[in-house]
């Protein structure tokens, strides 16, 4: 019992012990629901401030917008204010805290602010909407000052720097006229200048031309000057020369750039202030690329005059000397010779097309090759040739025509035509393989004697003429029986023909039967006129029965046109007896008489002239 | 008006720019001319030569014709004149050419140049497209007959002409055939080395064993025509042309003339195909 006693007390004891705790447990956690319903149930509010509220005209400030007992997206569309720069992407800053034991949302939005002048400025009252609520963003006030000396001082030294840079790597283009001609091609320099002091690790790529207006030539490896002093600094100059070409009359706008790479220094722990000069102490610093921009040059690109323009100009421009030449003064009938034609000087010689050479009909002259000789990145300078190839076609001493060749020369903005001298040429008739006598010999059956000349025997061509891929008499290289597509195609006039037979049966067949309806037809009226007893029916069925059983022996085709007196020729043909033909004689009078004179034979039994009439379409053949 | 002389421009540069260096058949055309027109045959053969290689045309083969012949390579120059002459067969100056080579080769025209051209291997398609015509326009003719009722002596004759036609057509078909065929395995006997070319008496023996020390049936000059000959399989014809390729490589062709008189063994180097057979 004792044992149970104590054991009972020490049971209801650590009851209390549990009850009080269970109490208290129970007020802590009812006072945290209620803190957490009492700060779910407080309404959002907003306050809006600018951090710090006064600066200079160059500093910038930061617009701050704190939204408590929410953490929700907030949204709204936020007023402008003349005079201040304020960023459309704000930072938003999420927070959950307790203060003073109750928990606290919030939502912070910072927007960067930059003013572009002085003065006061007030940024209004605008609302925004948060989880359903509006909430009303008061207003607030930023100072902006005149800037400061430290402002002023800073400010400097960024031109500084930027002038530096400017200065640090430039591009310059260079050309030697002032304006230019529609279609000319000057000679011009492309510069990149970098400075010693900047660490280029690269150029990315050569300089590229900015302005649709000009077409330059290929930019090739540039030529590396050093040392070159300019500015107070020492640099390292990469010159392409160029060929620049204008194409369109006008003003127009041109300009290079490039991409260069670089290494900077960390500006945070080099105690140098360039960006540019490597400090190895504090390390080699990072690569760094840009964009070096040349100055815009405007250039006048004038439309070459058309007073005094010759016929014959094709485009050249420039300053030129032009000179042809023969590489044979004599030659064998039917030999090529070649015939060189140079410009030389300075313009658009790339450009100028070969000029056209009359061609009389003592030559062929074939279409010419193109070389040039000179500057070949500007293509501005040096010797344009072009090389035909002339066949004479007669013999004799012949005279190789002049080439005219005009020009346009843009420093004394006038036209000049030159021309070459022309080239005699002796022309030997060459091999006279074929004696005239025994021409005819050797043309075989299908020549003509006559119009061949044996002066024209082992012509070179200097045409190739028409070229074919496949080596074929009949060209496509498969013969048409044994193309399949030939033997397919025999199908179509084999269906035509198999369709015409077809039709043809169709027809002949149809027409037997429409012979043989009607044939039954009129013995049926013979018949019937028997039974009315009307002789004038059964003579007029039986003579059409005589046309249809004549026609069909002789393959008339109108039966119903033969007359009595055809009917009987055809009898006679038929070799019928004479009885017959006598027969059908009587017959048919007596049908003729019944038609034109009336009932004279009415008298006659019908039966015994069915009968008659009967017996003689039976019988005759 | 600017934009259109943007343009011009151009367009002007670019063609100046790439006409010069097209390697083309008309660019190895030209080289070879230009070649020629400074006596440098080698230079100018070769350039025709690559150009063939590329495409056919008359000219091309007709000038190549002629500088074998002035280099004195009788067998070549005929060879590229029957060239010339299958892509241009109306070329008179190519015939009269022709025939002056072979005069001074010492060639005798073979009984096939003395044929009708009227049968020739270019007519074949002629005819077979005139038979095949004839053909069936005389067999639509007779079915015609069946709606008209015509008198049978004009019928018989009609159907007599129209006999008369097929059979010709028939026969020229099968004749220009024949001519095709031929023409396809024709070959026209070459010298191994140009220089020995330079020889005319040079003889090219053809062999009875498809080797070279074997006994020689009988001898044509170069520049003379020969046919390959077919064996008894009938499926391909280009299969079927009878030749050997002895343990060392080298290719043999069994050949006769035209007349079926000469015949034997020669090596590949030796012969020039006109009509090259079609890689299938």
């Amino acid at each position: 019992m004792a044992i149970q006693g104590k054991f009972g007390s020490y049971g209801l004891s650590n009851n209390t012990i549990f009850r009080k705790r269970f109490f208290w447990f129970l007020v802590i956690i009812s006072i945290s629901f209620e803190g957490i319903v009492f700060s779910q149930n407080r309404k959002p509010r907003a306050e809006a401030s600018f951090s710090p509220p006064t600066i200079t005209l160059s500093n910038s400030s930061l617009y701050r917008v704190v939204i408590h007992g929410t953490q929700g997206t907030p949204k709204g569309a936020m007023p402008t204010v003349p005079g201040l720069k304020i960023s459309n992407s704000p930072q938003i800053f999420r927070s959950a805290s307790l203060i003073n034991g109750f928990p606290s949302t919030r939502v912070e939005m910072s927007f960067q602010v930059r003013a572009t002048k002085l003065g006061t400025f007030t940024f209004p009252s605008w609302s925004l909407s948060v989880g359903g609520s509006n909430l009303q963003i008061p207003a607030t006030t930023l100072q902006v000052l005149a800037p400061s000396q430290q402002d002023l001082i800073r400010q400097q030294r960024q031109k500084e720097q930027e002038q530096n840079l400017r200065e640090a790597a430039f591009i310059e283009f260079n050309t030697s006229r002032q304006f230019l001609f529609e279609g000319e091609t000057v000679a011009a320099m492309v510069q990149l200048f970098l400075w010693d002091g900047l660490a280029v690790t690269g150029i990315e790529q050569a300089p590229s031309k900015i302005g649709d207006n000009f077409s330059i030539t290929e930019l090739g490896q540039p030529n590396e000057k050093r040392n070159f002093s300019r500015n107070a600094k020492t640099y390292t100059v990469f010159s392409w020369p160029i060929g620049l070409t204008a194409a369109m009359a006008g003003e127009h706008e041109l300009t290079f750039n490039t991409a260069i790479r670089f290494r900077v220094s960390n500006r945070r722990s080099s105690p140098s202030r360039s960006p540019f000069m490597i400090d190895p102490f504090f390390g080699i610093g990072r690569e760094q690329s840009i964009v070096v921009q040349g100055n815009l040059q405007i250039i006048e690109v004038r439309s070459l005059p058309m007073k005094g323009r010759p016929t014959g100009f094709q485009g050249a421009i420039g300053s030129f000397t032009a000179e042809s030449s023969l590489d044979s003064d004599r030659v064998s009938l039917g030999d090529p010779v070649r015939l060189t034609f140079e410009i030389s000087g300075s313009g658009n010689l790339a450009a100028i097309p070969a000029p056209e050479i009359s061609s009389p009909k003592k030559f062929k002259i074939g279409p010419p090759s193109f070389s040039f000789e000179g500057n070949q990145i500007t293509k501005h300078e040096g010797k344009q040739s072009f090389e035909y190839i002339v066949t004479p076609l007669v013999a004799g001493l012949l005279e190789v025509p002049p080439i005219e060749f005009s020009y346009f020369d843009p420093l004394q903005e006038s036209f000049f035509s030159a021309s070459t001298l022309p080239h005699p040429l002796q022309v030997d008739r060459g091999e006279q393989w074929i004696p005239d006598d025994q021409e005819s010999d050797y043309l075989g059956q299908s020549g003509d004697p006559k119009n061949l000349s044996t002066s024209d025997l082992f012509q070179a061509e200097s045409e190739p003429g028409e070229w074919v891929s496949i080596l074929e008499p009949n060209g496509s290289g498969v013969p048409l029986l044994k193309n399949p597509i030939f033997w397919y195609s025999q199908v179509i006039p084999f269906l035509g023909f198999g369709c015409l037979i077809f039709l043809g049966i169709k027809r002949k067949s149809g027409g037997k039967a429409k012979f043989k309806q009607k044939e039954n037809s009129l013995f049926r009226q013979m018949k019937d006129s028997v039974g009315f007893n009307d002789a004038s029916s059964l003579l007029r069925a039986f003579r059409d029965l005589l046309r249809l059983k004549i026609s069909k022996i002789h393959k008339h085709p109108n039966p119903s046109s033969l007359a009595s007196e055809e009917l009987i020729g055809f009898l006679k043909a038929g070799k019928n007896s004479d009885e017959v033909i006598s027969s059908v004689k009587e017959l048919l009078r007596s049908c003729d008489d019944q038609e034109f004179a009336g009932n004279e034979l009415a008298k006659q039994p019908v039966e015994d002239l069915y009968r008659k009439g009967f017996n003689i379409l039976k019988e005759i053949r | 008006m600017s934009r259109l002389s943007l343009i011009y421009y151009s367009f002007l540069m670019i063609v100046c720019s790439q006409s010069g260096h097209a390697n083309s058949e008309n660019q190895l055309f030209y080289d070879a001319v230009r070649a020629e027109a400074s006596k440098d045959f080698d230079s100018a053969i070769s350039f025709y030569e690559k150009s063939a290689q590329i495409a056919h045309s008359s000219n091309l083969y007709g000038n190549l014709a002629n500088l074998y012949f002035k280099k004195g390579m009788f067998g070549r120059s005929i060879l590229n004149y029957r060239k010339a002459l299958l892509l241009a067969p109306e070329n008179r100056e190519l015939t009269a050419n022709l025939s002056f080579v072979r005069e001074t080769a010492r060639i005798k025209s073979s009984s096939m140049d003395n044929q009708s051209s009227y049968f020739s291997s270019s007519s074949l398609d002629q005819w077979t497209i005139f038979t095949a015509s004839t053909l069936w326009v005389g067999l639509l003719g007779v079915g015609l007959l069946l709606f008209f009722q015509i008198d049978p002596t004009l019928k018989a004759l009609f159907v007599l002409t129209w006999l008369s036609l097929c059979s010709v057509g028939s026969w020229a078909v099968i004749k220009a055939e024949s001519n095709h065929d031929l023409l396809s395995r024709e070959v026209i006997a070459l010298s191994s080395t140009s220089n020995d070319e330079l020889n005319s008496t040079q003889l090219i023996h053809l062999r009875k064993a498809a080797f070279e020390g074997s006994a020689t049936n009988s001898s044509v000059l170069p520049g003379e025509s020969l046919f390959l000959d077919l064996g008894s399989d009938t499926s391909s014809k280009e299969e079927n042309i009878k030749k050997h390729t002895n343990s060392i490589g080298e290719v043999w062709y069994y050949l006769r003339n035209f007349e079926g008189k000469k015949w034997g063994w020669v090596r590949q180097e030796k012969l020039g195909r006109i009509i090259q057979p079609s890689k299938e």
